[in-house]
């Protein structure tokens, strides 16, 4: 075991932003038109990265944030607002939306995918 | 006694668990800072009796006296208002960020995980940590330099991958791009153009029987296999889930020494681990995602992660 582990807190490495990370808001990640730059400059990590669906397109992820139980709700098969998941059957989810993994571009961008901060400006 | 949830609004997993402390009765306040400051207010006074506050929501208060615990769930960015200029937005935000992280942190409570303790866990400083509490971790690289990613190559004496340092995804002409962990072609060792223009991480390609997706809640383990049906999830399931199978798998006894080891060096009370688990049955570790999915895992092989995790944040104490 490392006998002295280096807090983040006094991490010169670690910015203040990082100490208290946020993610882009709402988790919609934010829409850039710049292609890619060209051979010369293109880091060679995205070589062969591969393309999702353009983050302009509406999100089939649809929900209603219910205050009152503090979940997110969508429309089942009769119109009625049903919590997104089902609590404790596997299975599919009610209501046709999907459970959000590691990396599913299909999927509401998973927070562990995205940059570890965001700020607009 | 209340747990403090910071999260999105739309978050499967965190919907999950307000339903698990639901049926338990135990109070939760969940929050997203994105509601800061148009549907979330903050007041706090610190003095000679110490720090107390509330928070506040059109529909509910919380105050930071009766909190039991937090979970830290990747909250938003704060939506400030329409019409500041920009040295405002910046002065504005880093208030409030300073703000709710110095009020927050004053919270001597659990911290699932405490802010910041992600932060220090740079995927090289991961394997170093990991490997000086006994796991294994593979051969890597960390460079701008195309020559050492040849020599690193020669060394090795096999495959190689490339991987992120940072995030996956970025965002280019109005679409999503995902750079997964892929095999650098031989071919390719003679033209790394883009290398030097900013640090690469490379590794050895460790030769799988399957990888595990273990997920640590505290002291308890869960641990899921997945094996991969298609190529492109042979080197990194993220990119093909649909080839995915997954099965329940026990990790060895000093590999779960070596992840607690890891997450009281780091101050995690969660953390979702990936390895590979070799032909030979080592366990060879990649990296740890203080955040990491698991729900689908959890609706796979019916782990008791959320249970797990309610049981944790309900137990409180300071676990920093």
């Amino acid at each position: 075991m490392p006998e002295h582990p280096v807090s983040p807190w006094r991490d010169p490495l670690v910015s203040s932003g990082d100490r208290f990370p946020l993610g882009p808001p709402r988790g919609i990640l934010v829409d850039c038109q710049e292609g890619p730059s060209g051979s010369e400059t293109r880091p060679f990590s995205l070589r062969h990265a591969v393309a999702g669906p353009r983050v302009d397109t509406p999100p089939s992820w649809h929900y209603i944030y219910c205050h009152e139980r503090q979940i997110a709700l969508v429309h089942g098969g009769n119109g009625e607002p049903v919590p997104m998941l089902r609590h404790t059957k596997p299975g599919p989810t009610q209501g046709g939306t999907s459970f959000t993994t590691d990396g599913d571009p299909n999927n509401p961008p998973p927070e562990e995918m995205n940059p570890p901060d965001h700020q607009d400006d | 006694m209340t747990v403090l949830i910071l999260a999105r609004e739309f978050d499967p997993q965190v919907d999950r668990l307000v339903e698990e402390l639901r049926e338990r009765d135990v109070p939760a306040f969940r929050t997203d800072l994105v509601a800061f400051p148009q549907a979330l207010d903050l007041e706090s006074r610190l003095g000679a009796d110490g720090v107390d506050g509330v928070l506040k929501t059109p529909y509910r208060d919380l105050c930071l006296g009766e909190v039991r615990s937090v979970w830290y769930r990747h909250p938003s960015h704060f939506e400030l208002p329409a019409g500041m200029s920009g040295p405002e937005r910046r002065h504005a935000t880093a208030e409030a960020r300073c703000g709710f992280a110095g009020v927050l942190n004053c919270l001597d409570v659990l911290w699932v995980n405490y802010p910041g303790s992600e932060s220090g866990a740079f995927k090289p400083r991961q394997l170093d940590v990991a490997r000086r509490c006994g796991l294994s971790v593979p051969e890597s690289l960390v460079t701008n330099k195309p020559d050492a990613v040849r020599d690193f190559a020669a060394t090795v004496g096999g495959p190689l991958v490339v991987k992120a340092l940072s995030a996956a995804m970025l965002v280019e002409s109005g679409r999503l791009q995902t750079s997964y962990t892929r095999l650098v072609e031989p071919a390719e060792l003679d033209d790394l153009a883009g290398v030097e223009t900013t640090l690469h991480f490379f590794q050895q390609f460790v030769p799988k029987a399957y990888e595990a997706r273990v997920t640590v809640v505290g002291d308890r383990v869960f641990g899921a296999a997945i094996h991969a049906g298609s190529e492109a999830a042979r080197v990194d399931w993220r990119a093909d889930y649909h080839a995915l199978e997954y099965s329940l798998v026990e990790p060895p006894e000093p590999v779960v020494a070596g992840m607690l080891g890891f997450m009281r060096h780091f101050d995690l009370s969660f953390g979702a681990f990936d390895f590979v688990v070799t032909p030979d049955e080592e366990w060879v570790m990649l990296e740890c995602n203080p955040f990491g999915a698991y729900g689908w895992l959890e609706d796979a092989l019916d782990l008791p992660i959320t249970s797990a995790l309610a049981d944790l944040l309900m137990d409180g104490g300071t676990a920093r």
